[in-house]
């Protein structure tokens, strides 16, 4: 009787786990409970008021057209990148004949004049694909790219977002449940993101949640302590009196 | 049988808040740097594996039985994420190899510490009051709600699943060791293949 309960309990739960798997979303990760690793603290071009920050890296990778079957590009080999593109497919880029490679390169830039109508969370990183002769050539209709960026800032959720012919454009934005790691599909066009928070900046100074963090977590000790006290006296007793 | 069911509800209660309180202390520790921090997942861990030993919560040597049933779990868990690793060309994120050595032990702990609390001393107490049905429910759902700080609420479908499926096998194999085997397969099985 145990026994077939069991089985129906597992089998009920198997079932709800499948159904759960089939309806996620494609970039959602095998989260259960991970702790994840950056590369260590963000790297700002150009740092908010009162942050230090190393320089941000970038990437520069050979596309060879027609041979190379997909290009994973990142600003960081050893960790989760802050930028990263990856193109699926052989012919992504539409290139005049006979051009044979095309140099992509991430960068993080200069943020241009015109700010997006929220807060940055991460550089702006420019994207680019260049042919020997100088070209930048467009991706062709139907390829299969992604960008990804980093959150410098792990509160909300922010969107990718373009910036092209003088404004900005906010793009259909997934996320790797369990990371600050955001993401873009099917670009149209490789040129300048960034991850912005759409409204106005969050308030809360760094130095404030600091001092906050430390009341916290000494209340939350506190608070262990004492139940740990009350729930080893409780299981004393009852030791006590399952042996009287 | 009426004064054990009376005893135990305080006892869950009062597990929820040691629960809450673990949780409070891993997210101020960790500050910015959310599930990322290692120092605070361990505080974490170590907080809920001290709450279940206060509560008569005593490791034993795992039962072979116990030991492949939390295998054939974790397997399970990782089988439809290895699926989709194999057959959908989604991007995957690539964690640092040589940071592993580091990251296990502390995803270990953590994983223990969970089972440890939820599936061993608040799933007791709460089958104590309600039987099994409130036990893999309310374990569930403490188990989904303690991962929103740190994934957010899109986590909440899957995370409640997987504690249907963990609390699953704490009611066929009777322990805390499946589980606890089931959810540290999981973890592993999640660096190498996200």
């Amino acid at each position: 009787m145990r026994a077939h309960r069991g089985l129906l309990w597992l089998l009920v739960a198997g079932m709800l786990l499948g159904a759960v798997w089939l309806v996620l979303p494609p970039t959602t990760p095998p989260l259960y409970d991970v702790v994840s690793l950056h590369e260590g603290p963000y790297r700002w071009l150009k740092p908010p008021p009162g942050v230090k920050s190393l320089p941000p890296t970038s990437a520069r990778a050979l596309f060879a057209v027609g041979t190379t079957t997909g290009a994973d590009i990142a600003t960081a080999e050893k960790a989760i990148p802050q930028a990263r593109l990856i193109i699926l497919g052989s012919k992504p880029f539409r290139v005049p004949a006979g051009v044979k490679t095309v140099v992509i390169t991430i960068r993080a830039i200069a943020p241009p004049a015109t700010q997006p109508a929220g807060t940055y969370y991460s550089n702006v990183y420019r994207f680019d694909a260049e042919t020997a002769g100088g070209l930048h050539p467009p991706l062709a209709r139907g390829a299969d790219a992604y960008i990804e960026l980093l959150a410098a800032i792990h509160r909300r959720s922010p969107v990718i977002e373009r910036y092209a012919h003088g404004s900005w454009t906010a793009l259909p934005t997934g996320t790797f449940i369990g990371t600050h790691d955001f993401i873009a599909q099917n670009l149209k066009s490789l040129g300048d993101y960034a991850l912005v928070l759409p409204g106005k900046a969050p308030s809360a100074g760094s130095s404030t949640l600091s001092k906050l963090s430390y009341v916290f977590a000494g209340i939350a000790v506190a608070a262990l302590l004492v139940l740990a006290a009350v729930l080893f006296l409780q299981f004393r007793h009852r030791s006590e009196g399952s042996t009287v | 049988m009426t004064a054990a069911r009376t005893a135990a509800l305080p006892r869950a209660a009062l597990l929820t808040a040691g629960l809450a309180a673990a949780l409070t202390l891993r997210l101020a520790l960790a500050g910015e740097d959310g599930e990322g921090s290692i120092p605070a997942g361990v505080a974490f861990a170590v907080a809920l594996l001290l709450l279940a030993l206060a509560a008569g919560w005593r490791p034993r040597q795992p039962a072979p039985a116990a030991l492949l049933a939390g295998l054939g779990g974790g397997a399970v868990l990782v089988a439809p994420p290895l699926w989709l690793h194999l057959t959908r060309p989604v991007p995957v994120l690539p964690f640092p190899a040589e940071a592993f050595p580091y990251w296990l032990p502390a995803a270990l702990l953590i994983a223990v510490g969970e089972e440890a609390l939820l599936r061993g001393v608040l799933f007791g107490a709460l089958e104590r009051c309600g039987g099994t049905v409130p036990a893999v429910a309310l374990t569930s759902l403490a188990f989904a709600l303690i991962h929103v700080p740190l994934y957010g609420p899109a986590a909440i479908p899957l995370d409640l699943v997987v504690g249907v499926w963990l609390g699953s096998l704490r009611v066929v194999t009777g322990g805390v060791t499946a589980p606890a085997v089931a959810h540290a397969v999981a973890d592993v099985g999640f660096w190498w293949l996200l």
